[in-house]
């Protein structure tokens, strides 16, 4: 269950159109390591997630994601928002545009639909853990090489919040991992897998 | 004092909050005088120190100091958006009620993405 709030995580309050740099953010919201596919990650793992602490943390985690691709959306709306046709013309928005017109839809930069398979739920918990905490590092990568492309502070100040998030979520998968390290074998971490052998 | 000291020091440790400028503390029992932006910057504020203490508990479950934290800003975040649903609309389902109006008032205020939105 899922309640709506009707604000955003961190303010989004973007003043000029920039249709160029919005067809790189977009990525944010269905690329490969966007917000979309990260909060499908971490709430599809959480169901056979043995150890409380750890689901606790894919489930807020992966709440906090959809607050982050409501985000990503809102600064691609402003950024899109009442766009000329001549201005479509001229930015290289036109293959989005024919499209999308100026509707939302997940895709990354270059264009590729947003897909499950950006990502696994494999069901032992090392191997997603480790799938998560890259996860974090990639979308914070994706941040910083968003951050190098944008020169208004409007569109940065927002992003930079978003890069910071990563870093703390990489923290918290981080200590998952240790909490389910704590519990098994510390002679052979990998001799049960504790999603699936009892 | 504690709470701040708690805040301060789960900053350095994660090197992240960008509210870390923000004095939450002084910003205690004065919805009433707040303006409406004032009003959601503090909800903002304080919602995200509930946000991210959440996570932190999650992995340091026994962590007492953080866990009355918790507490604070929840209270404190729970009062703001009663106080907010009552004079300008709901932000939340469960303060929908507090804006006593004759209108389905949820669907009235902006859109968190639009102007004039949160």
């Amino acid at each position: 269950m899922w309640n709506y709030e009707k604000r955003l995580q961190y303010p989004v309050k973007i003043t000029q159109t920039n249709p160029k740099i919005a067809q790189v953010i977009i990525s944010q919201f269905g690329g490969p390591d966007g917000e979309l596919g990260a909060s499908m990650r971490y709430l599809a793992q959480r169901y056979t997630m043995p150890y409380k602490e750890v689901t606790g943390t894919l489930t807020d985690i992966g709440t906090e994601e959809l607050a982050h691709l409501e985000m990503v959306c809102a600064i691609v709306y402003q950024l899109t928002k009442d766009l000329s046709p001549e201005e479509i013309e001229r930015s290289g928005f036109a293959p989005y545009y024919v499209d999308h017109t100026l509707a939302l839809w997940p895709q990354a930069a270059s264009g590729t639909p947003w897909s499950a398979t950006t990502f696994q739920s494999k069901g032992d918990p090392i191997t997603d853990l480790h799938e998560d905490m890259a996860a974090e590092q990639k979308a914070r990568t994706t941040y910083d090489n968003i951050l190098r492309l944008v020169k208004d502070p409007e569109v940065a100040d927002p992003i930079r919040f978003l890069r910071q998030r990563e870093l703390v979520h990489y923290q918290r998968f981080g200590e998952s991992l240790r909490i389910v390290q704590d519990q098994l074998d510390s002679k052979n971490f990998y001799a049960f897998n504790p999603e699936f052998d009892k | 004092m504690n709470q701040m000291n708690q805040m301060n020091r789960m900053n350095r440790r994660d090197q992240m909050n960008p509210f870390d400028r923000m004095n939450l503390s002084d910003q205690n029992s004065h919805e009433k005088q707040m303006n409406r932006r004032q009003l959601m910057e503090h909800i903002n504020q304080v919602s995200f120190a509930v946000d991210d203490v959440k996570l932190y508990l999650d992995t340091h479950p026994c962590d007492q100091e953080a866990l009355a934290y918790f507490h604070e800003m929840s209270r404190q975040r729970n009062r703001a958006l009663k106080e907010y649903a009552a004079s300008y609309g709901p932000l939340t389902i469960d303060t929908a009620s507090e804006s006593c109006s004759e209108r389905w008032n949820w669907i009235n205020e902006p859109w968190p993405w639009q102007e004039g939105g949160c």
